[in-house]
């Protein structure tokens, strides 16, 4: 099993890190080979919204840097963990930044899903996704805004399954790490 | 209106097309039915603001000293896209609360025709608005943006009638500092075409632009194909 690991923490300094490690630290003792992406402190462009992805290179963006690599880890991995604190309810600028140059996977041309327009696969197979959010406190509104966010994303990202996890900082490390085995153990081949 | 005479607007527009785009297009309506009512504005492009710390701060400066923000950007992979997050998190970590909380109308489209893709984007931004100090003055959501595609929209007529009566609606209630009106937003809401229609027309739009560029027969490829 490959698990591509996208950590959207904004900075050096963002308690989002020390999730990411406990998931590291969980990962490591599985069997699961992992990718994994700090994303603030690789440079990688916005997407400018040209759709050259789709029309003049189809499959592959224009903009030759990291997040064409992050691109092709997503699609060849069975999960895409996507760490990231949730301003607001949504992700990170930092997750957000491969999220949206990661259109290129999808097709320009549309089908019709629970009667909402969509676009169609380009790939056969498409990951899992998994969205762990990080906040300072408990927010049940937050957390139900996320877990929605996740959902239509796998809609439109053709995901087989998905699944979300909001880890609060006022909680013990024991608890973290007990909150994020349980999401990970569903996951065949991590256990 | 004279009470609106000195008031500031700002028009931050969160597409990264260049030169023209359909949030532009949709935030300059808004706010040139405003400028009539005595509202002042300027435009920032955070694909150019959010280039440098100076932009930033200039951005964030703008926000301080206005009076309304108007929030223009497209929907991304379900939610708003890079730049729009990221001023976002820049106001956020800049703000002190102001003795009057400055208005905030979020104006936001996609390229799906159905406005229900862009509730989360929406309560997203209503999260912002409330937590932040901000008054939240609702949003207006248009589906089909690519219809648009940075024209200027009251030259387009027609086929954009509700968007336009959407936001005469939309400007009326503003400057009597009422938010959007249900109306407005509904009007907004009103699919110019059909969804199987736009679903067939976009299909054909993007074989011809393929065609263009002789890339009609490798659409579907499949570069990372293991
Ligand atoms: C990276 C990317 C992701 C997009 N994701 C969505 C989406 O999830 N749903 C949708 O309806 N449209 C989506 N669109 C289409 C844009 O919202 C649409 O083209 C819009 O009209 C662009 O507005 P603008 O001219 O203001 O940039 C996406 C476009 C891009 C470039």
């Amino acid at each position: 099993m490959q698990i591509t690991l996208l950590n959207g923490a904004l900075n050096e300094n963002d308690p989002t890190h020390a999730v990411a490690d406990l998931i590291l630290a969980e990962l490591d003792e599985s069997p699961a080979s992992v990718i994994y992406y700090p994303l603030h402190t690789i440079p990688i462009a916005t997407c400018i919204g040209c759709f050259e992805c789709w029309v003049k290179s189809p499959g592959e963006c224009r903009i030759s840097d990291a997040g064409r690599d992050i691109a092709r880890d997503m699609i060849q991995s069975d999960v895409v963990l996507m760490l990231s604190p949730i301003p607001f309810g949504t992700y990170s600028s930092e997750l957000k930044k491969v999220l949206d140059r990661a259109i290129s996977l999808i097709l320009p041309f549309f089908q019709m899903v629970d009667g909402e327009v969509h676009h169609q696969p380009r790939y056969e197979r498409y990951p899992s996704l998994i969205g762990i959010g990080v906040l300072p406190t408990p927010n049940a509104s937050l957390a139900d805004l996320f877990d929605r966010l996740v959902g239509r994303h796998s809609i439109n990202m053709h995901a087989p399954s998905h699944a979300t996890l909001v880890v609060t900082l006022d909680q013990s490390e024991q608890d973290q790490q007990n909150a994020l085995r349980s999401v990970l153990s569903q996951l065949e081949g991590v256990k | 209106m004279s009470e609106h005479i000195s008031r500031r607007a700002v028009l931050l527009v969160g597409s990264a097309k260049h030169p023209s785009s359909t949030s532009e297009s949709l935030g300059r309506a808004l706010l040139e039915r405003l400028e009539g009512g005595g509202y002042r504005y300027e435009t920032i492009k955070l694909v150019r603001a959010l280039r440098s710390e100076e932009g930033t701060q200039v951005m964030i400066q703008a926000v301080k000293q206005a009076d309304l923000v108007v929030f223009a950007f497209p929907l991304y992979v379900d939610t708003l896209p890079t730049l729009a997050t990221k001023a976002l998190e820049q106001i956020a970590a800049s703000r002190v609360e102001p003795t009057t909380p400055p208005q905030f109308v979020a104006i936001v489209n996609c390229g799906f025709p159905e406005v229900e893709h862009m509730a989360l984007a929406i309560e997203v931004c209503e999260r912002f608005a409330k937590t932040t100090g901000f008054e939240w003055m609702g949003a207006l959501a248009l589906g089909g943006g690519q219809a648009v595609n940075g024209q200027p929209l009251d030259e387009l007529g027609g086929m954009m009638r509700h968007a336009i009566e959407a936001l005469n609606l939309a400007a009326e209630a503003l400057l009597q500092d009422q938010a959007i009106p249900q109306e407005a937003v509904d009007l907004m809401a009103t699919p110019f075409i059909p969804p199987r229609l736009y679903t067939m027309m976009g299909g054909w739009g993007w074989r011809r632009q393929a065609a263009q560029m002789g890339t009609k027969k490798n659409l579907r490829d499949r570069p990372y194909k293991e």
